[in-house]
């Protein structure tokens, strides 16, 4: 990829251009529906509902939510993820004025941007807090993803439609300078480029502070909707927490304050090692494709367990006999593999477990490293997935031996977009 | 088979530990030991020593192995120990048949902690450090009996277990991965379908990562130098691959993708493996990290890999660690158990022994230079280690117990090495021929050449060895290359080439005894007091002149009436000497009240130079201690020797004879049995003695001891360092000349020595060391 910002050639990536157009009502942005969220059902349920028990993150109580007793209306539910952002001076330009935010990974596109609406539910605090405008209307934030970058121009070329050369579109996360070039030709407007970790922290911050379902806890064990309980956290008790952001690569962040914090480690193993390997060991060809098929897969037929070593529990270790002792080891002859003919749905889950338990690991010592009982994972790999997010849970309930939770994120995708939106200080590119 | 099954018929113990792939084998055998005679012969003594053989030996072959191991030993219901990894029951039950004996197992991680912790408590320079910057290679750090504890052990086999060490009994798995070598080869027969580790790493080695991982550059584009960040580091393993083509992309996979695939599966694997050991080591507090398992086995590639990645994570501040003999762990894991629980207290007194390795019963350039691979051929790897019967640590007095005693570094000093190498070269077939001469009434004379012919052949082929591969046994240096022609000459059952000469020249230099005694009293009425102990010092150095060990004063010995002690002292230059110390010794003399001298040559060296040199300090009221070797080497006076002319001291000197009788001359041994010296293993008994009878000085003669070896070490107390240079290179490398005296009185770096310890008077008599000595020496 020898491509530089200084020459305007295209990506091939660029130019592929998909048939299938999504259309969105002209003017300032509506919010719409998007195919990829079909599927996932449980993210929607999660980021939908206020049913869940809560419990506070900073002193362990419990509570129930006040509208536990009223059902929600699915079929009237909008579909994308959004948040309602609180009606206050600092926002109220964007009643008349679109502003988009992009976060460009190593493999998604992440974008978030204002749209104004009048129908919709007010979040539960609405009675500590102003929502709605003295004319009726609210202001929402939308969450989206995009995996082309011609998709992501196309989107933004059809839908927001009231920007001009002066407006400026908030950028953060490493392929912004790579692609800096390209958007600024296509939208005809100029970049604004706003730090990567403080983008994080800003998104992580404001999500965890206005949205008080922000955080959740992923029990395997419970039965349906109380696999999940939401840990609201007080505004004063937030900090300080590890955030472990997994994208295509890791990043482990310490975060003090909204302005102290630091990259404290990472690994290569994330997202990124997942889909590349998944694509090339499985027939899956994104990302969701392959998390369907990990959950259908039984990693036991291909990894080593301690009881395949040890012919039982490990008890001298207290390593039970089910731990895996040894990923894909089954799947050499040094491991007794007789043939190559592994199922690919085995290798999916055994490559998601392996990562995920190495991610649950590595933020665990590093949560200890700092003492830091709280720790958040953020990033698209989770996806709300459920595998993933057991086996987290599993893995820092495990080497913590059940001293930490870990606490997951409903927009853990969106934080980078999240905090370049909200941040005013980025840096102007002509 | 015998060339790497040795010595089977001696076998009493046996340990196993089976992998998948390979087994490892250790034994127990009993090796008788000969003695030369004064007669020129041999005889036996009676004796045996211990010896631990270690063998690696494919899957394939261990049957056949079993079966010679069977018929020419007797197993026949003893205890066959073995650290289980994975329970073969067949392989269990063909030991059992087999051999005859009842196998016990233990428990892996107790097998692994415990041999890591023998090896390095036992192995000098077992431990070392892989440079990731090509330069320097390998770095060894040497034996460290005092600071081991606590370490941390990170077991890379089909899993990773991460391993705290406390001790030899406490042992604690801290942690681990399921990403390790199983992945690895997992992930490479899927992707590759390659499964050959060899191959695998040969891949790798050539490989460009770029190809499949997502570097900085490839997410941040050139701008990524703006951000200080390096474009090369590694972003996300593989994530170039997200839009690969299962199946057919895989099968269409050119070379050279494939070997970048795997140079990314390895950094993917490795650097995981780094981290995690990092942060488990930072959580324990815990600096020391040592990496073993069947994917690290000395590949170059994986070393130099979990080296940067380990200093990369540390910031820079810590070094992975390695071990020689990594792959026969668990095996001497299992030995080390068997003794430590075994109810046999002779047997187990065995753990308690110094155990050293016996270079050339070893293989160990095996695993530094490519070797063709298990799964080729019939390629077994040997390791040897011989038991030394006496309980060894550091010198009391040493200032820091971990400092290797070494003055030049040939794995640094490529001149040193190479005038060395040549030094040795020139010397075989001297030694050859005072080998033969010292056995020459033996009856198998066939068997006497066949013997020498052999130590030449093994010598030189170590020479060349080390010669190629500096590196080929850990440090190379004056010390182990000394020490490894004993070992060779030992190995052809030539125990003690010198013997009829040393004892040719003591009996010379006892007749010049009374001759010297008198012209040093005599003198006290014509000198002043220091002028006469000036005169006393360079008699000490005139004795050191007397070398067989230096080239040039054997040709001066083998002149036509060969070299009297007069022509010595006065080949000893005049002062100022090279190394001067002599005023500052001569006034600090009277605050020393217990000296400890450890000796060099017997002869004219210890009777001519040491015993007036002891005689005058004895006379000043201090008590004096010589200390020599325990095993010959060289024409080096042994501690039997010494006891031996005990007695004809005490008829030539009425004043020697006093101070043997009152306990203030004492003698005590080493345990050593090298021209070199290295006082972090030496016998207990001599720091017993040293702290019983308070020495607050010592004093190291001679060139081995005093300038190869030691030269640079501090102690707590006062050491003087009295040598003379014999040979012209060291004289060149010290800006002296030949017979340039070397005179060093260092001052010690700890004054209260001995406060705070148990006072050793009130169990012992005084007198008890000289007389239990004695008593040893007549067995």
């Amino acid at each position: 990829m020898g491509h530089t910002t200084t020459s305007t050639t295209v990506p091939r990536r660029f130019l592929r251009r998909r048939p299938k157009k999504e259309k969105v009502p002209a003017g300032i942005f509506k919010t719409f529906s998007s195919s990829d969220e079909e599927n996932n059902k449980v993210m929607d349920e999660l980021l939908l509902s206020s049913k869940l028990k809560r419990v506070d993150s900073a002193t362990g109580s419990v509570s129930n939510s006040p509208r536990a007793l009223q059902p929600i209306q699915i079929e009237k539910v909008q579909k994308t993820p959004y948040v309602v952002l609180p009606a206050n001076e600092k926002f109220s330009k964007f009643r008349t004025r679109s502003r988009v935010a992009v976060d460009i990974g190593g493999t998604l596109i992440k974008v978030v941007y204002s749209s104004v609406c009048e129908d919709e539910d007010l979040p539960e605090d609405a009675t500590t807090r102003i929502f709605k405008y003295d004319d009726g209307k609210k202001i929402l934030v939308n969450f989206k993803k995009f995996t082309q970058m011609d998709e992501f121009i196309e989107f933004l070329q059809n839908n927001w439609l009231d920007r001009t050369p002066e407006d400026v579109i908030h950028c953060t996360g490493g392929g912004s300078y790579k692609f800096a070039e390209i958007i600024r030709k296509e939208l005809g407007v100029k970049i604004q480029r706003t730090d990567e970790m403080r983008s994080l922290i800003y998104g992580s911050n404001f999500l965890l502070n206005n949205n008080v379902d922000e955080s959740f806890t992923y029990h395997h064990d419970a039965i349906g909707i109380n696999k999940f309980q939401y840990r609201p956290i007080a505004q004063d008790l937030i900090y300080p927490f590890l955030l472990v952001n997994i994208g295509t690569g890791i990043s482990i962040l310490k975060v003090d304050s909204p302005d102290s914090y630091e990259r404290v480690g990472g690994s290569s193993m994330g997202g990124g090692t997942f889909m590349g390997l998944g694509s090339m060991l499985t027939p899956a060809k994104t990302f969701d494709e392959l998390l369907e098929l990990a959950n259908r897969g039984d990693h036991r037929n291909v990894d080593k367990l301690v009881c395949d070593i040890y012919g039982g529990a490990y008890d001298e270790l207290n390593l039970k006999a089910d731990l895996i002792a040894g990923s894909l080891a089954k799947c050499s002859t040094y491991g007794g593999a007789t043939s190559k003919n592994h199922k690919a749905e085995d290798i999916a889950k055994s490559l998601l477990l392996m990562i995920s338990n190495n991610i649950g690991q590595m933020a665990m010592l590093y949560g200890t490293r700092y003492n830091l009982r709280r720790i958040y994972f953020g990033g698209y790999f989770i996806r709300q997935d459920p595998i993933t997010m057991r086996t987290l849970t599993f893995a820092i309930n495990f080497w913590s031996k059940g001293q930490t939770d870990a606490l997951f994120l409903k927009h853990e995708g969106y934080l980078g977009a999240m905090g370049s939106f909200l941040d005013e200080d980025g840096k102007l590119e002509e | 088979m015998e060339n790497f099954l040795r010595n089977v018929s001696g076998i009493t113990r046996i340990f196993f530990d089976i992998g998948s792939k390979s087994i490892k084998i250790s034994y127990i055998s009993e090796i008788p030991v000969t003695r030369t005679t004064l007669q020129r012969t041999i005889e036996k003594t009676g004796k045996t020593f211990q010896r631990l053989h270690c063998i690696q030996v494919n899957y394939d072959d261990f049957p056949r192995i079993l079966e010679y191991i069977s018929k020419n030993a007797n197993l026949r219901n003893t205890f066959a120990h073995y650290g289980h990894t994975t329970r073969i029951v067949a392989v269990e039950k063909m030991i059992e048949e087999k051999l005859g004996c009842v196998l016990v197992c233990h428990d892996v991680f107790e097998c692994i902690g415990r041999g890591t912790t023998f090896l390095l408590q036992n192995i000098e320079a077992e431990a070392y450090t892989y440079s990731f910057q090509i330069d320097k290679e390998y770095e060894f750090k040497t034996l460290n009996p005092v600071t081991i504890f606590p370490y941390i052990l990170v077991n890379i086999r089909t899993g990773v277990s991460i391993i705290r060490v406390d001790s030899e009994n406490e042992f604690k798995r801290i942690g681990g991965s399921s990403i390790g070598g199983g992945s690895f080869l997992g992930l490479s027969n899927l992707l590759m379908s390659e499964e050959d580790l060899e191959k695998i790493m040969a891949m790798a080695e050539v490989g460009d990562p770029s190809e499949f991982d997502k570097l900085i550059s490839d997410v941040y584009g050139d701008k990524a130098n703006n951000l200080g960040l390096p474009g090369h580091l590694l972003a996300a393993s593989f994530a170039k691959s997200g839009d690969f083509n299962h199946k057919t992309d895989l099968e269409r996979l050119s070379t050279s993708s494939k070997e970048n695939m795997a140079s990314s599966l390895l950094r993917m694997i490795i650097y995981n493996i780094a981290q995690m050991a990092y942060l488990y080591s930072n959580r324990e507090g815990i600096e020391t990290v040592y990496f073993n398992g069947f994917l690290v086995r000395n590949r170059p590639i994986v070393m130099k890999t979990l080296s940067y990645a380990f200093n990369y994570w540390s910031g820079g501040k810590l070094h992975a660690f390695f071990l020689r003999h990594e792959n026969y762990t668990s095996s001497i894991g299992a030995f080390y158990s068997s003794l430590i629980e075994s109810d046999d207290l002779k047997y187990r007194q065995l753990a308690n022994y110094h155990w050293k390795e016996h270079y050339n019963g070893s293989t160990a350039l095996g695993r530094f230079v490519p070797v063709l691979p298990l799964t080729v051929g019939f390629k077994p790897q040997t390791f040897e280690l011989d038991c030394y019967e006496y309980e060894a640590g550091p010198l009391y007095i040493l200032a820091n117990a971990d400092a290797p005693p070494d003055t030049v570094d040939f794995n640094r000093d490529d001149a040193a090495r190479e005038f060395w190498l040549n030094v040795m070269e020139e010397t075989i077939l001297g030694i050859r021929k005072i080998a033969i001469e010292s056995q020459q009434n033996v009856e198998d004379q066939k068997d006497l050449v066949e013997r020498a012919d052999g130590f030449v052949e093994s010598f030189k082929a170590q020479l060349r060895v080390i010669s190629e591969h500096p590196f080929a046994y850990g440090n190379s240096n004056a010390r182990n290359i000394l020490e490894l022609r004993e070992q060779i000459l030992r190995q052809y059952g030539f125990d003690d080439i010198y013997l009829q000469q040393k004892q040719k020249e003591n009996e010379f230099a006892l007749h010049e005894l009374p001759q010297v005694l008198s012209t040093i009293d005599n003198l006290k009425n014509e000198l002043d007091k220091t002028q006469h102990f000036e005169y006393v010092c360079r008699g000490l150095l005139a004795g050191n002149v007397f070398d067989w060990g230096a080239k040039e004063v054997v040709k001066m010995m083998n002149r036509p009436g060969g070299l009297s002690f007069s022509q010595a002292i006065e080949s000893v230059e005049p002062r100022p000497w090279l190394f001067d110390d002599f005023e500052k010794f001569n006034s600090r003399l009277p605050t020393y009240r217990s000296i400890l001298i450890f000796v060099d040559n017997s002869g004219c060296d210890y009777l001519l130079g040491v015993i007036p040199f002891a005689r005058e300090l004895l006379r000043k009221g201090k008590r004096v201690i010589i200390c020599a070797n325990s095993a010959p080497a060289l024409n080096d006076l042994t501690y039997k020797e010494m006891i031996g002319l005990i007695k004809p001291l005490r008829n030539i000197d009425s004043d020697l004879d006093r101070f043997l009788k009152s306990g203030q001359l004492l003698f005590t041994q080493s345990g050593q049995g090298s021209p070199c010296m290295d006082l972090r293993r030496v016998h207990n008994h001599l720091s017993y003695t040293l702290m019983k009878n308070h020495v607050d000085l010592i004093i190291i003669e001679g060139m081995g001891r005093a300038l190869h070896t030691n030269f640079h070490l501090e102690f707590k107390c006062d050491a003087l360092k009295v040598a003379v240079i014999k040979t012209k290179w060291l004289a060149d490398r010290l800006n002296g000349q030949m017979f340039s005296v070397v005179f060093k009185l260092d001052d010690g770096t700890n004054d209260r020595l001995y406060a705070g310890l148990p006072k050793l008077n009130e169990t012992c008599d005084p007198n008890d060391i000289i007389n239990e000595d004695i008593i040893l020496s007549k067995m």
